[in-house]
């Protein structure tokens, strides 16, 4: 058990509720308008750019504010009674004389696309108090990359305050922007509509309406109450986004046929018996990362309850991102298929149609990112559907093949077969350009995202000196992508009765690794290479990028044991997890996107590899690392990616990555990818089969699995360490009809034949 | 190639003699984790490099192990980086010693258990000769 005080939570300075499109970020008063990035962000919009109390003209005493979940927040503000200094009469007490006689002033959020807020105010004073409550509101309708500064988009902005019913008054903010564009091929006249009501009903006082604040007049008697209620309508284009809850919604928010809770209900969970080891990190671990995925569920592309997709990451990503999205839902796939087929469909539905280089779109090719800011909508740039990826359109038929593994329904994953065919093509045609059979990203749009392969950011491909290299780039985790697509995908098609195609792509798979590993693998280094430049030279710097290759299976044999333990260097691992790129690097600085931090997604598809070969002293130790980083944080929550220092006497912890997301929807996805490689859980629902392999560390004795979904079963088992060190499990539950096998992984490097035959004849016991 | 998959963690206090090399090879070569300290950094980063390229992990922790807070650092860092310590050895040579003084004795207890095993062996084979009924005293008559 942890027996430290740290607790580290990136974006400290502030607070974040959050449900579909809508997020609301306030200072540590519960203000908004103190900071850049402070607001009410709707689709990306800031529909209120200041919002702040003042009671008598001074802004209540804060004294205990806290989200109660990710969409609900409550705050206790005091005041003393007017006239009186509030921290007079020491002799009342240390909270002195404003604890002695109180003016509670009470906020409660609630966030369903629109916002309700209660404010209750009570009088503890024990004498009659009259005051002014101003509440100072106003809407600027700047885009996420607006905020600090440089405002591009420019509109007209009307505010009108009436009453609309004998006890309702509303303030409208009205936005209307256009902008004439011409972008490469793509020219036009782009317009926006967007608008905010705040709505004030339920109100104990009439209120009032003059420079840009709402204001009450109130008198109060000693213990009464006074209450209003604020609905925050949005409004996108015309579609109003009416707030889900109304008044003291704690509870209601928990609400058994909203679709997040659903999902939390029917998903599988998971318990340990253990108390004494990190077991009850692990756990709570797990359990935030399930609230979390079902929290940045985007409501709106939802294809059915149980087929849905969520948003990349809080505040900032909240938005449909391809290879986030589909990580996720193959990472978490343990928890149940609905987030693979949410994002299969709606990735489907928005996957490249035609040669728009603007936008690098060209028919087949997966949707990279879908912004729906002013920027986005108004053509300003062309994140609104931005293609600019190279990495989506190979996961997504690995992901339909994901699919296959967990369902083994051929209905439910036929839809996507064509889609994932086109990416297939795509890859072939569009990646491949001069045809050397190696996948290089080159943008042709002029305002693009340079790096198109796993790291995007402009300064993430460096050269053994550090120089930024210039695209074309072949990365080498990209061609393992390609190559584990190709490979599953050819499998899936051979179920469908699609042998030529299946054939056809399997042999491309295996050329593909023979070409690779002859060509990427640094004998001098032990290491694979992190790309290609675009005269084919190998970029020689040792990153993190080969983790990747050794999870989808592309590497030789004889080779992986050297990259694995060149992961495990003390320039790869900092302690925490294996960083993007070797602190023995010259570009390395532990506080960049990419140059050396730790992303906790990639580590989860590390201890995949890891398992897949058997190296479970790896995959352990990896894991432990991250379960133990997640401890660090507030909520055991991973942010998007933390600081590469090293885990040293100097450093007893890592810092924040400046403006970090969290949650993330990858960084949460990953603890269940790594409890899977622990496992060695491989689901096969097309034979009814679950294959498991698990090898418990000390530091997770015990850990019962609930309600895993294969196929049409589902069954509930607890692992336990014996007291030799080795595993045991338990089926405790098991509905429909599924055979769990215990084997090691097929590629395991460690396995021999007899632990193979000793764990079948172990399986017909259990 | 069959790996080996150990995950236990070996501390060598003083990495930089030939004999502790010798043992952290070996060590590396059945899946320890090694930790190295000692005098000479460079010594110690050359054997963590080798170790890598045989497909081992060494860390190496530059703290002075004579040290109170030497070994406090030591012991911290292996514990953060690998969970754990199963093994801290100060003295390479000691170890080497020791392991040919273990190997010396289970020798001589592996011959010690034969010798008793092959004698009680011939003992019962004996007994069991002299049980049996001879051809002489079947014919005896009464």
């Amino acid at each position: 058990m942890s027996r430290h005080l740290i607790r580290l939570r990136p974006r400290s300075d502030s607070f974040y509720l959050s449900k579909n499109r809508t997020v609301l970020a306030t200072d540590l008063h519960g203000m908004v308008g103190s900071f850049a990035e402070s607001g009410l962000f709707v689709y990306q919009t800031r529909m209120l750019s200041s919002y702040r109390y003042f009671i008598n003209g001074q802004p209540p005493r804060p004294l205990a504010l806290s989200n109660v979940h990710q969409n609900t927040w409550m705050g206790y503000y005091i005041m003393a009674p007017p006239g009186v200094d509030p921290d007079s009469r020491p002799d009342f007490g240390p909270g002195r004389l404003i604890a002695a006689q109180t003016v509670e002033f009470r906020v409660s959020r609630f966030i369903g696309d629109g916002m309700h807020e209660d404010i209750d105010i009570k009088n503890f004073a024990g004498i009659p108090v009259e005051f002014t409550v101003e509440i100072d509101l106003d809407a600027d309708f700047a885009d996420w990359g607006e905020v600090h500064g440089d405002r591009q988009q420019r509109g007209e902005l009307e505010k009108t305050w009436k009453q609309i019913r004998p006890s309702e008054w509303e303030l409208s903010f009205t936005y209307t922007a256009e902008h004439q564009y011409r972008k490469q091929s793509e020219f036009g006249i782009a317009r926006i509509d967007r608008r905010l009501h705040v709505v004030v009903h339920n109100t104990s006082s009439e209120p009032g309406y003059h420079n840009n604040r709402i204001t009450f007049q109130i008198a109060l008697e000693p213990q009464q109450p006074w209450h209003v209620c604020l609905n925050f309508i949005p409004q996108i284009e015309g579609k109003k986004l009416h707030p889900m809850y109304g008044c003291t919604s704690f509870i209601a928010v928990q609400d058994p046929d909203e679709p997040a809770q659903i999902f939390l209900e029917e998903s599988a969970s998971f318990a340990s018996a253990d108390t004494e080891t990190l077991a009850p990190m692990v756990t709570a671990t797990l359990a935030q990362a399930r609230r979390d995925l079902a929290s940045l569920r985007l409501n709106d592309l939802d294809h059915g309850v149980s087929a849905w997709t969520l948003a990349a990451g809080l505040p900032v990503y909240t938005a449909l991102f391809g290879r986030d999205t589909l990580t996720a839902s193959w990472q978490a796939a343990m928890l149940g298929s609905g987030m693979m087929q949410g994002t299969l469909a709606e990735l489907a539905a928005c996957a490249g149609k035609e040669v728009n280089d603007w936008r690098d779109e060209q028919p087949g090719r997966m949707i990279h990112q879908m912004n729906t800011g002013p920027l986005a909508a108004l053509n300003y740039g062309p994140l609104g559907r931005y293609y600019g990826s190279e990495t989506t359109s190979g996961f997504y038929p690995f992901v339909v093949s994901a699919l296959w593994h967990w369902t083994g329904d051929k209905d439910l994953v036929r839809p996507y077969v064509e889609p994932a065919l086109n990416a297939l093509r795509w890859l072939d045609e569009w990646s491949d350009r001069n045809h050397d059979g190696f996948y290089e990203y080159l943008t042709r749009s002029s305002q693009p995202t340079v790096n198109q392969g796993w790291k995007d950011a402009a300064d993430s491909i460096v050269d053994e000196d550090g120089k930024i290299v210039e695209p074309p780039i072949a990365t080498c985790e990209e061609q393992s992508f390609v190559y584990v697509a190709k490979l599953h995908f050819s499998e899936l098609l051979w179920w469908l009765g699609q042998t030529d195609q299946a054939r056809k792509l399997y042999g491309e798979a295996m050329e593909l690794k023979k070409r690779f590993n002859d060509v990427f693998w640094m004998e001098d280094e032990g290491f694979f290479a992190m790309g290609l430049d675009s005269k084919k030279r190998q970029i020689r710097s040792i990153a993190s990028n080969p983790g990747h290759c050794l999870a989808t299976g592309i590497v030789d044999e004889s080779l992986v044991q050297r990259t694995a333990s060149r992961l495990f260097s003390d320039e790869m691992f900092s302690g925490w997890g294996i960083r993007t790129l070797s602190s023995a690097h010259p570009a390395y600085n532990p506080y960049s996107y990419h140059r050396g931090s730790v992303w906790p997604v990639e580590q989860g598809t590390f201890a995949i590899g890891f398992a897949r070969y058997g190296l479970h002293h790896y995959m352990n130790l990896l894991c432990r690392a991250q379960f133990e980083a997640a401890a660090l944080f507030d909520f055991y929550r991973l942010p998007e990616l933390f600081s590469g220092h090293p885990r040293d006497v100097a450093h007893p912890f890592p810092a924040n990555y400046p403006n970090a997301n969290s949650p993330q929807a990858w960084s949460a996805s990953t603890v269940f990818s790594m409890l899977q490689a622990i496992l060695g859980l491989y689901p096969y629902a097309p034979l009814k089969m679950l294959l498991i392999d698990p090898h418990l560390p000390d530091w997770l004795p015990d850990i019962t699995l609930r309600d895993l979904r294969v196929g049409d079963a589902k069954v509930t088992i607890r692992f336990f360490r014996t007291r030799s060190g080795t595993t045991d499990y338990h089926i405790e539950d098991a509905r429909g009809s599924l055979h769990v096998v215990r084997q090691p992984s097929p590629w395991s490097l460690t396995a021999g034949f007899a632990e193979r035959v000793r764990d079948v004849l172990a399986s017909l016991v259990h | 190639m069959k790996h080996s998959v150990d995950g236990s963690v070996v501390v060598f206090a003083n990495a930089s003699t030939p004999e502790a090399r010798n043992a952290a090879l070996d060590f590396a070569r059945r899946g320890w984790f090694v930790v190295l300290a000692g005098a000479s950094d460079t010594t110690l980063n050359e054997l963590k490099k080798y170790i890598q390229m045989t497909g081992g992990v060494a860390h190496v922790v530059p703290a002075d192990p004579k040290t109170r807070e030497g070994r406090l650092r030591l012991n911290y860092e292996a514990t953060a980086w690998f969970g754990r310590v199963d093994k801290w050895i100060d003295d390479a040579r000691a170890t080497e010693n020791e392991t040919s003084r273990n190997s010396r004795w289970k020798s001589l207890l592996v011959v010690g258990c034969a010798v008793v095993a092959l004698g009680f062996i011939g003992s019962r084979i004996r007994q069991s000769r002299s049980n049996e009924p001879s051809s002489d005293s079947a014919s005896t008559p009464k």
